[in-house]
């Protein structure tokens, strides 16, 4: 009781400070690739408040991918925990104690993702495309294609409803991820380089977007990125040394 | 609509393209099996079928018959037509002659039926070719066509008959004179052992010929339709006790029958195994698929996909491969059997062989008869097996690391 008690005393006096987020503390994996080991993150220590961007820099082969699978449950971990708050009244919950099922569910719903190499479904079209991540979490109605149809305009895609995603350019690709990634409203939003493939234009308009969808979005970003000038337009920026956040 | 059925059907028809080129070979591939296989079993029941039906006129149902002569046959032949579901039972008397025209000897099984009967146990009405039934009598024959062709025998033409009885004669001295007998009709039964080797006459003069006087050798029971034939055979042999002994169609043509069933079962094994071969080459597209789309099944479980859901994806895929196969399979053998007859006449005619196929097979028509259960058979069986093929791809996407997935190239 008493020891309850001693704990709530201090966490009301952060009241100002915006609540965690994603909670990773003291986070250890390493990979076996024949017979020898690979230590990649050594304890990494990591947090993200409500509301915020964020940008990971680092090395290639730092671990900065391998930082993420782990981080949206997609990667098991050696050791350490990894907390996410799935709602914004809700407390931070350790993902260990999900069953893989329920981790699946509440991943799609509370991440959105965006990759280096668009990771497009060839079989469906642009809106398409969009549509199935809310399709993934149960979440099938009149309003979420009108949803899409609308993250699609924001992304300036409102002519390619129906295009084959392989007759869109790298950047028009990025754009449907984009707005497939903002589909479930989710609190974050991982980017794995998403301009990583891109020319310098492009990535630019890009970032551009994804930054301005972001913030009218209630989700936060955390990004990837080798840019140090893109890694700016962040409000916080960390960096990934010898499986650790400097 | 779940979404694991909307990207199984998404990755066989996808959009903006309608199919894609690995659904529409297997379900070619399938369909062509089922309808080989379906249409195979559907003539070869029809064939089945017409032998049957041919035995069946020949021998009718059943055969009542005895090691000796039956004399007092009247009794049984009241007692038969009393059994509830026979409708006709028929005295005859059979056996072997040598015939002789113009020096060319034959020696055909003899047919003596009664005339005094309505309608024959072998519907010779059906099988005369030339002459009427009606000019049967005791100085007349009818003659199978083969036979009557081997000996060049034609309507009207006399024919010489000698019997096993003459030989007796003959050894007692006495002068050997044949039986001259006029030919008062040809038949075809369609079956060749039969036309090519019988003579029918009437069941007086067969008499005579064997010294039966009033003796006969046996009776043939037809029965009414939807009867079984089976249980009324056991029942009659209930009734009479030895020599005298009821045996059905089924009983005497035991061989035949065997080998009909046997070659089906055979035909039906092999078919199985080329649709066997189809589903393989299904699977293994499958699981090319799974190996080519390993990134996008990564990034269905990142944004909140169960794996079994996926799984379930790829399993529904080899089903619905399966299912669209059967039903197309089913619909390409039954356009193929209806329009069979046209479809050889075609082909003979391409190949310049439509007289040699009217000489040699004397059909112009293929028998075909579809039986529900190899419907069934073919379609669950084929459904299953297509199943199966999509299971191992499905349990490869299940196992595979949603991380190492994603990575892949
Ligand atoms: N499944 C695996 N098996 C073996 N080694 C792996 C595996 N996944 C990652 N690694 C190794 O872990 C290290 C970190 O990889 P990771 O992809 O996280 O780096 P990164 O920081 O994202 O690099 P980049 O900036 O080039 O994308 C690399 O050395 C890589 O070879
Ligand atoms: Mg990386």
């Amino acid at each position: 009781m008493s020891r309850k008690a001693a704990k709530k005393a201090p966490a009301k006096r952060q009241t100002k400070k915006p609540a965690t987020l994603l909670k990773v503390s003291g986070v250890k994996k390493s990979f076996e690739d024949s017979g020898k080991i690979i230590e990649v993150l050594k304890g990494a220590d990591f947090e993200m408040p409500v509301s915020t961007s964020m940008s990971i820099m680092g090395a290639s082969g730092s671990g900065k991918s391998t930082f993420l699978n782990t981080l949206c449950g997609l990667e098991t971990i050696d050791e350490g925990t990894i907390k996410w708050r799935v709602e914004k009244e809700k407390p931070l919950q350790s993902i260990s104690d999900f069953s893989t099922s329920e981790l699946a569910r509440l991943r799609g719903k509370f991440f959105g993702f965006i990759f280096q190499s668009y990771h497009l479904i060839p079989e469906l079209n642009a809106i398409e495309n969009v549509i199935i991540s809310a399709k993934l979490v149960g979440r099938v109605s009149a309003e979420t294609k009108n949803r899409a149809k609308t993250l699609m305009e924001t992304v300036g895609l409102a002519d390619r409803l129906k295009h084959p995603v392989q007759k869109l350019s790298g950047g028009e690709r990025q754009r449907v991820a984009i707005a497939r990634a903002l589909i479930n409203d989710p609190l974050v939003i991982l980017a794995d380089e998403p301009t990583g493939n891109l020319d310098e234009h492009t990535a630019n308009e890009i970032m551009e977007l994804l930054i301005k969808v972001c913030n009218e979005s209630r989700g936060s970003l955390l990004l990837v990125t080798h840019n140090p000038d893109f890694a700016k337009l962040t409000e916080q920026e960390v960096h990934l040394q010898d499986g650790r956040f400097i | 609509m779940p979404w694991y059925l909307y990207i199984a059907l998404k990755q066989l028809f996808p959009s903006g393209k309608g199919f894609s080129f690995f659904a529409l070979i297997s379900i070619i591939g399938v369909s062509l099996g089922v309808a080989v296989l379906l249409g195979v079993q559907t003539i070869m029941n029809g064939f089945g079928h017409q032998i049957r039906e041919s035995l069946l006129k020949v021998n009718g149902d059943i055969r009542v018959e005895s090691n000796r002569v039956i004399n007092s046959w009247e009794r049984i032949e009241a007692y038969l037509e009393s059994v509830e579901g026979v409708e006709q039972a028929s005295p005859y008397a059979h056996g072997i002659v040598m015939l002789q025209h113009r020096n060319l000897p034959v020696f055909p099984a003899v047919m003596g039926v009664d005339l005094t009967e309505d309608e024959p146990f072998i519907p010779i009405k059906e099988f005369l070719t030339q002459g009427e039934f009606e000019d049967l009598d005791d100085d007349s024959v009818f003659i199978g066509s083969s036979l009557a062709t081997r000996i060049a025998a034609r309507m009207g033409d006399t024919l010489e008959l000698f019997t096993p009885l003459m030989l007796q004669r003959l050894k007692q001295d006495e002068v050997l004179l044949p039986r001259e007998v006029r030919v008062a009709g040809i038949f075809q039964s369609g079956r060749n052992d039969v036309d090519s080797n019988t003579i029918m006459t009437s069941l007086r003069l067969m008499q005579d010929l064997y010294g039966l006087d009033e003796g006969i050798h046996g009776l043939s029971v037809n029965v009414a339709e939807g009867v079984d034939v089976s249980q009324i055979t056991d029942k009659i042999n209930e009734h009479f006790s030895y020599p005298i002994r009821a045996v059905s169609w089924m009983e005497s043509n035991r061989d035949y029958m065997f080998v009909l069933q046997f070659e089906k079962t055979m035909m039906t094994i092999i078919m199985f195994f080329i649709i066997l071969v189809a589903s393989f080459s299904i699977a293994s597209s499958l699981m090319t698929s799974v190996i080519r789309k390993t990134r996008e099944i990564g990034l269905l479980v990142a944004m909140g996909a169960r794996p079994r859901d996926i799984a379930y994806s790829y399993c529904l895929q080899g089903l619905m491969i399966g299912v669209s196969g059967v039903i197309l399979g089913i619909i390409l053998q039954w356009l193929v059997i209806h329009y069979r007859n046209e479809i050889v006449w075609q082909f003979a005619e391409w190949t310049n062989s439509s007289s040699a196929l009217l000489r040699f097979y004397q059909f112009n028509d293929i028998p075909a008869r579809y039986e529900s259960s190899d419907v069934h058979i073919v379609a669950w069986g084929t459904i299953v097996i297509c199943l199966l093929a999509g299971l191992g791809p499905a349990l490869r996407a299940l196992k595979l690391k949603p991380a190492e997935a994603l990575r892949s190239e």
